[in-house]
């Protein structure tokens, strides 16, 4: 783990109910349960996060695997509590429109902040125009490092629908990002300084 | 334009930033996009969210304890047992390997003492419920039982009058077992006094009721010549037939002749006799 702690004493741990286990297994998965939450336009992404993991601890019990299997396992809760949040609204993922917000949660050198802050609002724009299921495959593979196969058991699609879609969805960047975006912040090709 | 050849190269390019390899670069020198944009995505994925205050107690407070009133948001929706079950069986099954690695950290002098507790207590246990072979069980009993003995005599020191009492059902309690059963006294009266064996011991032997047959005492008393002095002085008997039985017929044992109806009549007139044997300090 990122932690440095052997996964199975740590599993077997939080299978017991330890606090400090299941706080091991928050810091090490939240991060990207949390990014991919937000990228995916989640109103309120901390929210979801909690409820992820509420339902992760308790339900921890009854899971057996390693830790890739552990993985698939939360993100395959983090996206069904996101289609759930997406049906309760009703309405379409949004962009994160606050700046100061997505600022906020960096820090550091003054200069990455600002490259990372673009950066970030241009991965939610460019997240936002791809297909739910497209970003869901892309996010699902890049933020959890899950393979095609444990993708598509999370997304309940075959693996080769699950295939297609990552296909479709690289295209379709690659699509949005060989034109000029506009204007977003300081640059009118924001991806130019990540491309470095 | 996107060509198929596009596709190709932009899978390559993430399945190689995915799997931590070198992304090849484009023709002029430039990392691919798509590796760029999921180094992007990462970069907005590094610190936790914040949790709800249903997590962070989750989080504080783990699931090991047991709360009394725990909150309707950290408990689970369903609340079924089965999984509380499970985490109680997982508990226990952490508990064994506990106790093991403690046992191991101990020096050796006290693992030995450890040792020795464990195969007392076990071999208590097995005595308790009876799993120990006969002889091992007797021998078992009979200790515990002294045990419990001096336990109760020691407890009940603290007051004089209760520990002769206790002393005294102790050794009623010990002299019961050597009682001597009811065939073994009709054949003590059958075979009369064994060699070496005292008339006292043999009329106890006898009678274990206390309630001698004056005519069997006498019939046996003569026999072995015994003399109405040493019958006299058998304590703790009472003579269930007309003692005079017992009287004439010692009597006669001086004087055989003389053993005759009116001896007996007599003997009926000291009727009072059993009795008498403990007006006589018999008892």
């Amino acid at each position: 783990m990122a932690t440095g702690l052997p996964f199975d004493d740590v599993l077997a741990a939080a299978q017991a109910g330890a606090a400090w286990a299941f706080e091991v297994l928050y810091r090490d998965l939240s991060p990207s349960v949390t990014g991919y939450l937000r990228l995916h336009g989640a109103v309120e992404p901390d929210d979801l996060a909690s409820e992820t993991f509420i339902g992760v601890f308790t339900g921890l019990s009854g899971f057996s695997g390693d830790e890739a299997a552990l993985r698939g396992w939360v993100f395959t809760i983090a996206h069904r509590r996101l289609v759930d949040d997406w049906r309760r609204r009703s309405r379409r993922p949004q962009v994160a429109d606050d700046p100061g917000e997505l600022a906020e949660l960096y820090g550091g050198d003054v200069e990455d902040d600002a490259l990372t802050g673009l950066g970030t609002e241009n991965v939610h724009r460019l997240c936002a125009e791809l297909p739910d299921d497209q970003r869901s495959v892309l996010l699902m593979r890049i933020l959890a490092d899950l393979t095609i196969e444990q993708v598509a058991q999370a997304m309940g699609r075959s693996v080769g629908a699950t295939k297609a879609l990552q296909r479709r969805g690289l295209r379709t960047l690659r699509t949005r990002l060989e034109r000029p975006m506009e204007k977003v912040g300081t640059s009118a090709y924001p991806y130019a300084a990540l491309q470095r | 334009m996107t060509t198929a050849a596009d596709d190709s190269a932009d899978e390559i390019a993430f399945e190689a930033f995915l799997a931590g390899r070198a992304v090849p670069a484009q023709a002029d020198g430039s990392s691919p996009a798509v590796a760029t944009f999921a180094g992007a995505v990462r970069a907005t994925a590094t610190l936790p969210g914040r949790p709800n205050a249903a997590l962070a107690e989750l989080l504080a407070t783990g699931l090991l304890v047991d709360q009394s009133s725990p909150s309707t948001r950290t408990a689970p929706s369903t609340g079924k047992s089965p999984r509380r079950s499970r985490v109680r069986r997982r508990r226990s099954a952490m508990f064994l390997p506990a106790l093991v690695a403690k046992f191991l950290s101990l020096s050796a002098v006290a693992q030995a003492a450890s040792g020795v507790g464990i195969a007392v207590v076990a071999f208590t246990g097995a005595g308790a419920t009876g799993l120990l072979g006969d002889d091992v069980q007797t021998t078992l009993t009979s200790v515990v039982g002294a045990a419990e003995t001096t336990s109760d005599v020691t407890s009940a020191a603290s007051s004089s009058a209760e520990a002769s009492e206790t002393a005294a059902e102790a050794t009623s309690a010990s002299e019961t077992p050597a009682a001597v059963s009811p065939r073994a006294a009709e054949a003590a009266q059958s075979d009369g006094p064994l060699p070496g064996q005292t008339f006292g011991d043999w009329v106890h032997e006898a009678f274990p009721d206390g309630k001698a047959d004056g005519r069997i005492v006498s019939s046996w008393a003569r026999q072995k010549h015994v003399s109405q002095a040493e019958v006299d002085a058998v304590e703790g008997i009472d003579d269930a037939t007309p003692s005079a039985t017992v009287t004439a017929e010692v009597e006669t044992e001086d004087s055989p002749d003389s053993t005759d109806s009116t001896e007996t009549t007599h003997g009926h007139g000291t009727s009072a006799h059993g009795g008498g044997n403990s007006g006589r300090g018999h008892n």
